[in-house]
């Protein structure tokens, strides 16, 4: 599958999802909400993509969010998967269930910041940095700004929200307040974001996913029945996977394990495909 | 304009309101009369539409607040709520949130925040504090339930810190450095800096339109309150509101036109 705006590549079971618009710092057109969808859902429903990483092409931007200078003619054009109102330009937007890393090479800001809220686990090159202007373009900071209230101390978010462009949380505050979990030399980001993705697709690809979607569901719901639910999560895999026993097996027989494949459960059960 | 109070001073700088809660001697506590004023000044600062941002500090050096006059406990002079609701968790009324104020509000911890003075903590957007500035909870010390307090804590900062500072009481006294780590204020400043840094800061969110401000606070409050699929549902429902929102074109033109957007003025009154 061929895109404009996007640039895909694999590496064993990893996927890397480039956003490509350098000259426009990646932000996203209408053009890459299309695609961003389209390449979602492939992902989603490739059977040998155990792991994503998320990055911006060049060195300067991650994304900075909705692509202000897109003509309007083309910017009011519908796109797909938009039927609902709402954009679909994240892992999360659009249901993929496997696990997102985040490689912020660069500025990341605005509607840019929905694929840091939205991502599983996240690195910042030394010179990135997260601003949000959209108040100061009269517009409401909410695509991204709800999931990060769940993530980062409160204040951190309400001075991004409320400073709009006076304040750049740098790549050092982000690893303080727990934005991002890493933060690396610009040329060592994507071999570093390379290594954990790797390190996650080594192991059960059905316990990951599963594991992934309990710890967000949880957020769903008060602690008792979060652990209610865990519990179910946990035997159900148990009983209908083989991946507990080949783990056994390969520990005891020193050699690595062979996974069988199992679908995210945001796919196998989804009832509410594309919609976050 | 500016509103006078026997608890508090009330004055506006630019569209600036700075409410300074102003009992020094007493470590600015809460006694009645001021849990009578806040409301006003609250309500004052929510309906003039030429005020986009609230500053609120306390008065002298060495406390923002330390919650509730104990000597008005001790004589067991109500502190909160003399009407219908007194009583009842509706009767506190003592911080925006409590009052339901969207506009912005930054708080400038200029001493102790400790016990009840930690609410005007816990429901604030921005927090900066003095390099002296410390944060306790005293409740549990004198035989009262931290009960409150901490569970708005406990949604800004990771729950260990808030725990320690329920239990431990009195005998530790979390630092603004500490506070700055664990991301509880934004930023610690010089004591002499405190007040021009919290004003400054207030500028700078003002530049930003009132109304997009208001809605994005209030979803983000309002997030807390509910399941994430919940929230999300109301976050998308409060984009599409707001797309006819004056400010949303003008914004736009502002930005084409390379020039500084004319905001429309915002007024809260319910």
């Amino acid at each position: 599958m061929s895109y404009e705006t996007l640039t895909i590549t694999h590496d064993g079971n990893v996927a890397t999802l480039t956003l490509d618009r350098p000259d426009r710092m990646n932000s996203f057109d209408s053009t890459m909400r299309g695609e961003l969808s389209r390449a979602w859902n492939a992902l989603a429903d490739d059977d040998s993509v155990w792991a994503i990483i998320v990055t911006g092409a060049g060195d300067k931007a991650f994304c900075t969010g909705m692509d202000l200078r897109e003509p309007p003619e083309s910017a009011r054009r519908e796109v797909a998967g938009e039927e609902d109102g709402r954009v679909h330009i994240t892992a999360m937007d659009c249901n993929v269930g496997k696990p997102v890393i985040t490689a912020v090479n660069g500025v990341c800001a605005g509607g840019g910041l929905a694929f840091v809220s939205d991502s599983d686990i996240t690195l910042a090159s030394s010179n990135a940095y997260f601003t949000d202007a959209r108040t100061g373009a009269g517009q409401v900071s909410i695509h991204g700004t709800l999931r990060l209230a769940r993530k980062i101390p409160i204040e951190a978010l309400l001075r991004l929200v409320m400073l709009g462009r006076s304040e750049r949380v740098t790549a050092e505050r982000a690893y303080e307040i727990g934005l991002v979990t890493e933060v690396c030399a610009p040329d060592e980001l994507m071999s570093r974001a390379m290594e954990i993705a790797q390190a996650i697709a080594s192991n059960s690809p059905g316990a990951v996913f599963h594991s992934r979607d309990a710890i967000w569901n949880s957020l769903n719901m008060g602690l008792d029945s979060a652990l209610e639910m865990g519990w179910d999560v946990v035997t159900e895999f148990a009983h209908t996977s083989t991946d507990a026993a080949e783990g056994a097996r390969a520990f005891v027989e020193k050699r690595k394990p062979e996974w069988r494949y199992a679908p995210p459960p945001s796919r196998s059960a989804d009832k509410t495909k594309g919609n976050s | 304009m500016s509103m006078s109070f026997e608890t508090l001073l009330y004055e506006k700088r630019d569209r600036t309101a700075l409410i300074t809660l102003n009992r020094p001697d007493r470590m600015n506590a809460i006694n009645a009369t001021m849990s009578r004023e806040l409301p006003l000044a609250w309500a004052a600062a929510k309906r003039d539409p030429n005020v986009s941002v609230i500053v609120l500090t306390g008065a002298g050096e060495r406390a923002l607040c330390t919650g509730f006059d104990v000597a008005d406990i001790a004589s067991e002079q109500a502190a909160v709520g003399e009407d219908d609701d007194a009583g009842t968790y509706a009767s506190l009324k003592l911080t925006s949130i409590h009052n339901r104020c969207w506009k912005p509000v930054i708080t400038a911890v200029n001493g102790m925040a400790c016990a009840g003075g930690l609410h005007f903590v816990a429901d604030s957007d921005l927090v900066i504090a003095s390099e002296h500035a410390t944060f306790f909870d005293s409740h549990v010390g004198v035989g009262l339930v931290a009960g409150l307090e901490p569970i708005g804590l406990a949604r800004r900062i990771a729950v260990e810190h808030v725990l320690r500072m329920a239990l431990v009481g009195t005998k530790e006294r979390m630092s603004a450095a500490r506070a700055f780590e664990i991301g509880l204020v934004g930023e610690v400043v010089a004591k002499d800096e405190l007040l021009p840094r919290a004003l400054e800061l207030a500028t700078l969110v003002a530049a930003n339109s009132p109304s997009a401000i208001a809605a994005t606070k209030r979803a983000i409050w309002e997030s807390l309150d509910r399941d994430m699929t919940a929230a999300l549902e109301h976050g998308w429902s409060v984009i599409a509101q707001y797309r006819g929102h004056p400010d949303a074109a003008e914004g736009a033109q502002a930005f084409a036109q390379r020039r500084s957007p004319a905001w429309a003025p915002l007024v809260l009154d319910d």
